[in-house]
Formats: C-alpha cells, sequence, structure tokens
C-alpha cells in the first residue's frame, strides 16, 4: 500500500492495490474494479558448487511472473446482475495493460474462481500470468 | 463529450466519503452506545433481534410495505426499555410514540374532521420519516453481511443463529449466549474474518463497492452511448 500521488493523506482504509482496468482480448471498452492485487516477481537460482558439492555461489535469473486479484464485475443498465442487465464476466486468456513498476506490461486471466454476488454487481477471484510478448491477441 | 476514468477508485469523492462512513461505523460499533431512529432511541441491532425478525419475516428485513404497528413493534423490540413480558410498558410505549394515527371523532362536525385529518396527516408524515430511519438502521447494522455464492442455494438443515454462533464458537470458542447478545456490526464484521480466511477475498464486499459498480455503469452506458453515435456516422 502505498499514497498516490494526488492523495494529501492515506489512513490505509483503503488498498491501493485497487484500480479501475479495461479487460478484454483486446481490453476495449469493459471497464471493471480490480482491488487485492497481489504481484510477485520470483527468480530462478543458478547454484554453482565447488568440487565437493558445496554451495560456491549462485546467479538469479528472472522467473515468470504472476498474481491475484478479485475483479469486480457490474451489470450494464441494470441494478442487479441476474434481473437481465448485460453482465460481461471477464474471459480465460483476457488481458489488461498497466504500469505496475516502472512500465506498462501485459497481465492475462490464467484463472477464474466461482463468482460471489452481493447487490447490484458479482466478484470474482482470478490469477494472472505476465505476457512477456505481445501474443496471438 | 469525455468520460474520465480515474486510475484508482479513491480518487472518486463519493468513494471516499463512503469508505469513511463504512470504516467509521465498523468501529463505532464496539461502543456501548445506543442509536437514534429519527428521535427514537434504539439500542445497537443483536443477533438474538435480527433473528426475531428474521421469524416474525419482518418487512423490514425482507422487504415489502411496513404497517404502523410493524415499525412500532420493531422500535419496541430495539427500546432500551423493551420487556418482552411488560403489556403496559409496551403500550405506553406505543401511546407516547406519536405513531398512532387518531380515532375518527364520534360526532362528524366540520371542524372536528378537519382537525383530524390533519392530525391524521402530521401522523403519516411522522411515521415516513421513522420509517426512511428504520430502514437506514437496518441496512447499516447489516453493511459487512458476506456476498452469496453464484453457484446455486444451499440446501438448509439449520438456521443463520445456529449457522453464525457455531462459527463464530468454533473459530473463537465463544458461548451461545454472548454470540446472541453481540450486536450485528460486530458479528457480521468477525465472520467477515473467518470468511476471508476460507473463501478468499471475493466473497468479501463492502458498501463502497457500490459507488464502484455505479460509476462503472455510468461509464458503460456514455461507452454505449459512443459507440452507437459511432454507428450512426458510418464510421467502422
Amino acid at each position: 500500500m502505498g499514497t498516490p500521488a494526488n492523495s494529501v493523506f492515506n489512513d490505509n482504509q483503503v488498498a491501493f492495490g485497487s484500480r479501475f482496468e479495461f479487460i478484454g482480448s483486446p481490453p476495449g471498452s469493459n471497464l471493471y474494479s480490480v482491488e487485492n492485487i497481489r504481484l510477485n516477481y520470483p527468480t530462478k537460482t543458478i547454484e554453482r558448487s565447488d568440487p565437493i558439492g558445496q554451495p560456491y555461489g549462485f546467479v538469479l535469473v528472472k522467473g515468470q511472473p504472476t498474481g491475484t486479484c478479485t475483479i469486480q464485475v457490474t451489470a450494464e443498465g441494470n441494478a442487479t446482475p441476474v434481473g437481465g442487465g448485460v453482465t460481461t464476466m471477464p474471459n480465460l486468456g483476457d488481458y489488461m495493460i498497466d504500469n505496475f513498476k516502472a512500465a506498462n506490461e501485459k497481465w492475462v486471466i490464467a484463472s477464474l474462481g466461482a463468482p460471489y454476488e452481493q447487490g447490484g454487481y458479482r466478484k470474482v477471484d482470478v490469477t494472472i500470468i505476465q505476457a512477456l510478448f505481445s501474443g496471438s491477441t | 463529450m469525455d468520460f474520465i476514468v480515474p486510475k484508482t477508485p479513491w480518487e472518486l469523492p463519493a468513494y471516499r466519503d463512503a469508505v469513511g462512513r463504512e470504516g467509521f461505523v465498523r468501529e463505532a460499533a464496539f461502543q456501548e452506545v445506543t442509536e437514534n431512529v429519527a428521535g427514537f432511541e434504539c439500542r445497537p441491532l443483536r443477533l438474538r433481534d435480527y433473528l426475531a425478525l428474521r421469524a416474525t419475516q419482518h418487512p423490514l428485513l425482507i422487504g415489502g410495505e411496513v404497517s404502523p404497528g410493524q415499525l412500532l413493534g420493531f422500535l419496541w423490540l430495539l427500546s432500551p426499555g423493551y420487556d418482552p413480558s411488560a403489556a403496559r410498558l409496551r403500550k405506553k410505549f406505543y401511546r407516547r410514540s406519536g405513531l398512532v394515527p387518531p380515532k375518527k371523532p364520534l360526532l362528524r362536525l366540520p371542524g372536528l374532521m378537519r382537525l383530524w385529518r390533519w392530525r391524521t396527516l402530521s401522523v403519516l408524515e411522522r411515521a415516513g420519516e421513522v420509517l426512511s430511519a428504520a430502514r437506514a438502521y437496518i441496512d447499516e447494522a447489516l453493511q459487512d453481511w458476506p456476498g452469496s455464492t453464484m453457484q446455486g442455494q444451499d440446501a438448509v438443515y439449520y438456521g443463520e443463529g445456529v449457522a453464525i454462533c457455531a462459527r463464530l464458537g468454533r473459530e473463537y470458542g465463544w458461548a451461545e449466549d454472548l454470540v446472541l447478545d453481540l450486536p450485528m456490526k460486530r458479528v457480521l464484521q468477525y465472520v467477515k474474518e473467518i470468511v476471508s480466511l476460507d473463501r478468499g477475498p471475493a466473497a468479501l464486499a463492502n458498501p463502497s463497492d457500490q459507488v464502484k459498480a455505479d460509476f462503472i455503469r455510468q461509464y458503460q452506458e456514455f461507452a454505449k452511448t459512443q459507440r452507437t453515435a459511432t454507428h450512426a456516422g458510418g464510421k467502422p
């Protein structure tokens, strides 16, 4: 959690892992609220051993970045999704492009959890994986 | 015309207000104070009160029209002086509430009828005010109700009272009577804490999420009108 540039003070009641994102294939105008964003940029360790197999150093190379988040889905033009409004649930393979560190990154939905409903919206937990190249969509 | 989508919901003033409000309600729930429902002093809604309202299918809880009797019953149940066996106290409470419509005069003289109509209208106006406040009181008490699964309704084998008491008993070792006397605002926060560990963040909801939902809906309406305008203009 941090304080965004245009906030004077953050009382930590709002997790700043919460953003509005366009998600789709391509994202287009499908707007979602994405919260609880947890990104992981791991590494792989290449170990170097001495002649008798003891650790003698290592090299770290970048691993595949992955993450989790919760997407809030809102019915279009209707108070409740079950009441007949058009709900655009995100699909597997849909992606969002955003800057979480220093440059824009493309994050693809790799798995979708069971949606939960509350009032006029639904929430679904998803896992995401960073696309390191532009890909086919 | 442009529609500016902020980076984070925090940039929406309505969202900040809603978050501040729900945070205050959660913290204030731990103070032993009564609440004001349009001038009526009410205890915080306890699990025991909630179950009583559920058992009577009270329209303030399940929706529908609320009769004057049901509104008075609700206020009496939550009054600090509530005693289920004190019929006299209840009658006194009803009489002093100012929510009982006056009886029609025996002599239908024009002056008396005018006075009766005026008093009846005043009572109805006041009842409307109290009803709105009672609805807000219920909404606030149940603001932390967790979201429901979209996988279909599970079969019901026991009541909500058992579900909540067993959950809190198993998790924190609390006795049934203690849980029944806890305000719903606290009970539901504890339930949410357990749910967050069991089911993940998607099962959690805040009243402020509705502000985000409303904003997205406004954006979708805007995007739709833009698409229509583009098609009408013969552009791809």
